[in-house]
């Protein structure tokens, strides 16, 4: 992929306008199934249009495995789900050799593929497994390959893992480590439905069980969006603003905030500046657009963040997290790096 | 494309303009700081003309030249002014991918490009080079003498000079001190006031007061002969009004002699006292025998110089150079009643001359000059004085010893013979051979004391 064959060849509406139809109805399809959570999957088409793999938290019961299944019906893809306990090995995920005899009589080791060869993974209460099993996905997150025993399998494409993880009983839980906190593109928050969520749900659905969708992406039809992603331009100035605002988050850059100062031990990674960047171009064509603009950039940047930012002590003790350091770093830079003085400034005509 | 250039270019212009305005007032408000603070400095150290100062300004068409090329290097490129502009359009990033990308048929779908409003809050800006104008300003047209600076700092003595000048005056002009002597002490005086100098007052003020001493003994001196000329003309005043009065009930002798008398006092008064002199009628002929309207004359030349003598005295008094009390002496010496002097002249008229009388009626009798002849006589001695020693009893030294002062005498202590017994200790009172027993008595504390010594564990 090229910045420079893009500007030569911005994409068109006749080609785009078909891409955002998909997306509108893998969406309003989503809104039909899941009542009430139409930020949050905008978000997830988000994140799977740029191939990036979701953390989805909340407590119990707020529908983060419906949505998942919702989401593996709905784009015709293999569904694999996995509930991590305590004693969940990586072979338990990844596979194993067993040994087996052949027809001519002779044994030998084959391999037994785990539940990561599919398209999507669901790694449920992911924080549940040790660091050992945790740590057996990080290739798979990362390459999109399993290797085992010296031999490297690569995984079926599309694939995404879509982890949730509960925020309350944490006892006997492992937090997951930075390393692949890192992996995931977005970390979403699920929150509570709404009253008239909830009265819609139980007045709808009986024993609240989601309709089926009526209708299902398929395998080419994805393929098409993520070649529509490939073209979506992204502006230079758009690009230096996500640089600046992944470079602001450590603590000693030019550009960092006071709060980002005093409460940030670890900022964002390269990682970030990337997973915002194709997140960003997510959020264009959802929006019917072929360029990036600063408003897609504020849209995935919170998501894009939050699980990268590391908070120390002090920010527990203010209350302070890291939703309120990525806004106030939203609201104190500037997108276009004008660099005006104080005293003067513009508004919008 | 054109279309959006000439925008971008349109509010680069702007922009620029008010980079421009905003850092030239800037630099321009700093120039004119150190401009008036240069026209003052000047103007106090080297007195310069305003006129050549005013070459100052060709510093502001420098800063004004430094503002425009600092602001030139602050304005936005075109690429983030297309950025601001996509922004508050609300072109999605169109805008910006305009600038190397063919939009083909987004053009028509790409909202139209709106400037943004630059609002610049300059008021402190402009009020801050409105300040600096003014101070500009002040400091050219400010007079010279306020922003001079005095290489030595003048001593205010303008107080004490006046108040010397005036006693000068007041001096010359009653002919205390003569003209030549007047002149100096002018000329002494400005000297004084024109040297005097902030860096050295002890000096100064050291020399007004040597000046302020000169003045006041002269002063002292010319009113004690005022005291003395005031005392013979009041008694020479009285024995004319004795003489006008009572002169028919005076004997013939008597009223000659006094005649005679006050003649000779008015002619040696006359003789010092030009005034006297010209107001004296012509007392040529007998001095025994003046007529009424002559006693007359003389008394009224009398008061009409002791008055200008009072005056005098009172000017002195005005200028500061004598005291109240010199002016009261002066008053109460002019009084002298003549009632019954006719009558104490003739009590004394055998004893006393009627000069010394004239002069103890006015006085008055008094203690007299008080130098009484001191007499010395040979120094006492103690040779063949004799003390008769006692000796002291032993017992009474020994009790010294725990007694204690219960008071002073000065008179000779009581020596008592007896050899009195010890009325103290434990067998006070106790006899030998007798078989007789001791019986102490044992206060209640005391009986405490021992019970608790007992009873301790």
């Amino acid at each position: 992929m090229s910045d420079n064959i893009q500007s030569e060849n911005l994409l068109q509406p006749e080609e785009l306008n078909p891409a955002v139809e998909l997306t509108e109805k893998v969406l309003a399809e989503l809104d039909h199934i899941l009542l009430g959570r139409a930020a949050l999957h905008r978000m997830v088409l988000i994140g799977i249009l740029s191939q990036g793999h979701i953390l989805l938290e909340g407590v119990p019961g707020v529908g983060k495995t419906a949505l998942v299944k919702a989401l593996g019906q709905l784009l015709s893809l293999d569904f694999n789900r996995v509930q991590f306990t305590p004693d969940l090995m990586p072979g338990d995920i990844v596979g194993t050799h067993i040994l087996q005899q052949t027809p001519e009589g002779q044994r030998e080791m084959s391999f037994q593929a785990g539940p990561v060869f599919t398209n999507i993974l669901l790694a449920d209460e992911i924080n549940r497994a040790s660091p050992k099993t945790q740590s057996a996905l990080l290739e798979a997150m990362q390459e999109r390959s399993v290797t085992l025993l010296g031999n490297t399998r690569p995984l079926p494409t599309p694939f995404f893992v879509l982890a949730s993880q509960n925020p309350i009983e944490l006892e006997g839980t492992y937090p997951l480590p930075e390393a692949q906190l890192d992996r995931f593109l977005f970390k979403l928050i699920v929150p509570h439905a709404d009253v008239d969520v909830l009265d819609d749900i139980i007045s709808t659905r009986r024993r609240g069980e989601p309709p089926a969708p009526a209708w299902s992406m398929s395998a080419e039809q994805l393929q098409q969006l993520f070649d529509v992603m490939d073209r979506i331009f992204l502006p230079k100035p758009v690009s230096r603003y996500i640089s600046r605002l992944t470079a602001a988050t450590h603590p000693s850059a030019p550009e960092s905030t006071e709060a980002v100062r005093k409460y940030v031990t670890y900022a964002a990674s390269p990682r970030a500046a990337i997973a915002m960047a194709e997140a960003s171009r997510a959020s264009a064509l959802l929006a019917g657009r072929p360029t990036v603009g600063f408003e897609d950039v504020k849209t995935v940047a919170s998501s894009v963040l939050n699980h990268r930012v590391i908070l120390n002590y002090q920010a527990r003790f203010d209350g302070v997290d890291t939703f309120a350091i990525v806004d106030g770093l939203l609201a104190a830079l500037d997108e276009t790096d004008l660099n005006l003085p104080d005293d003067l400034e513009i508004r919008s005509a | 494309m054109n279309a959006d250039n000439k925008t971008i270019s349109k509010f680069r212009i702007k922009m620029a303009a008010i980079l421009i305005l905003r850092r030239t007032l800037t630099l321009a408000t700093v120039w004119g700081l150190v401009w008036g603070t240069a026209i003052i400095v000047l103007r106090a150290v080297s007195g310069m003309s305003t006129l050549i100062l005013f070459s100052g300004g060709v510093g502001l068409i420098l800063a004004i030249a430094c503002g425009v090329l600092l602001a030139l290097r602050q304005i936005p490129t075109r690429t983030t002014l297309r950025a601001s502009l996509d922004k508050y359009s609300g072109a999605g990033g169109l805008m910006m991918a305009a600038e190397t990308a063919e939009l083909g048929n987004w053009r028509e779908r790409m909202p139209a490009m709106r400037l943004p409003r630059l609002r610049w809050r300059g008021g402190v800006a402009w009020a801050r080079f409105a300040g600096a104008a003014l101070f500009v300003c002040v400091s050219l047209l400010i007079p010279q003498r306020f922003v001079e600076i005095s290489k030595t700092q003048s001593l205010d003595i303008r107080e004490e000079v006046k108040q010397l000048a005036e006693g000068i005056d007041v001096l010359k002009e009653e002919e205390i001190i003569g003209l030549t002597e007047a002149e100096k002490l002018e000329e002494k005086l400005a000297q004084l006031q024109a040297e005097a100098s902030g860096e050295d007052p002890v000096k100064t003020w050291e020399a007004l007061d040597h000046l302020s001493d000169a003045l006041m003994q002269e002063s002292a001196e010319a009113a004690q002969e005022a005291l003395s000329e005031t005392e013979r003309l009041t008694e020479a005043e009285t024995l004319s009004e004795g003489l006008i009065n009572e002169g028919s009930e005076m004997e013939a002798g008597l009223l000659a002699e006094s005649m005679a008398t006050l003649s000779g006092l008015v002619q040696e008064a006359a003789q010092e006292d030009a005034l006297l002199a010209t107001e004296l009628p012509d007392l040529k002929g007998d001095a025994n025998s003046l007529t009424l309207e002559q006693l007359k004359a003389i008394s009224a030349a009398l008061r009409l110089s002791k008055s200008e003598i009072s005056d005098r005295l009172a000017k002195l008094y005005a200028a500061n150079l004598i005291d109240l009390e010199t002016l009261k002496a002066a008053e109460r010496l002019g009084q002298c009643d003549s009632e019954g002097l006719a009558a104490f002249l003739a009590e004394n008229a055998d004893s006393k001359s009627v000069a010394q009388s004239i002069g103890g009626w006015c006085r008055g009798v008094d203690r007299g000059p008080g130098d009484a002849p001191m007499t010395w006589t040979d120094g006492t001695t103690e040779e063949g004085a004799k003390f008769k020693t006692e000796i002291l009893p032993l017992s009474d030294i020994a009790s010294l010893e725990d007694s204690e002062i219960v008071g002073l005498s000065v008179v000779a202590p009581s020596i008592e013979t007896s050899n009195p017994t010890s009325q103290s200790g434990a067998l006070n009172g106790a006899a030998t051979g007798g078989g007789s027993s001791v019986t102490q008595t044992v206060l209640p504390r005391h009986k405490g004391a021992v019970k608790r010594y007992f009873e301790r564990p």
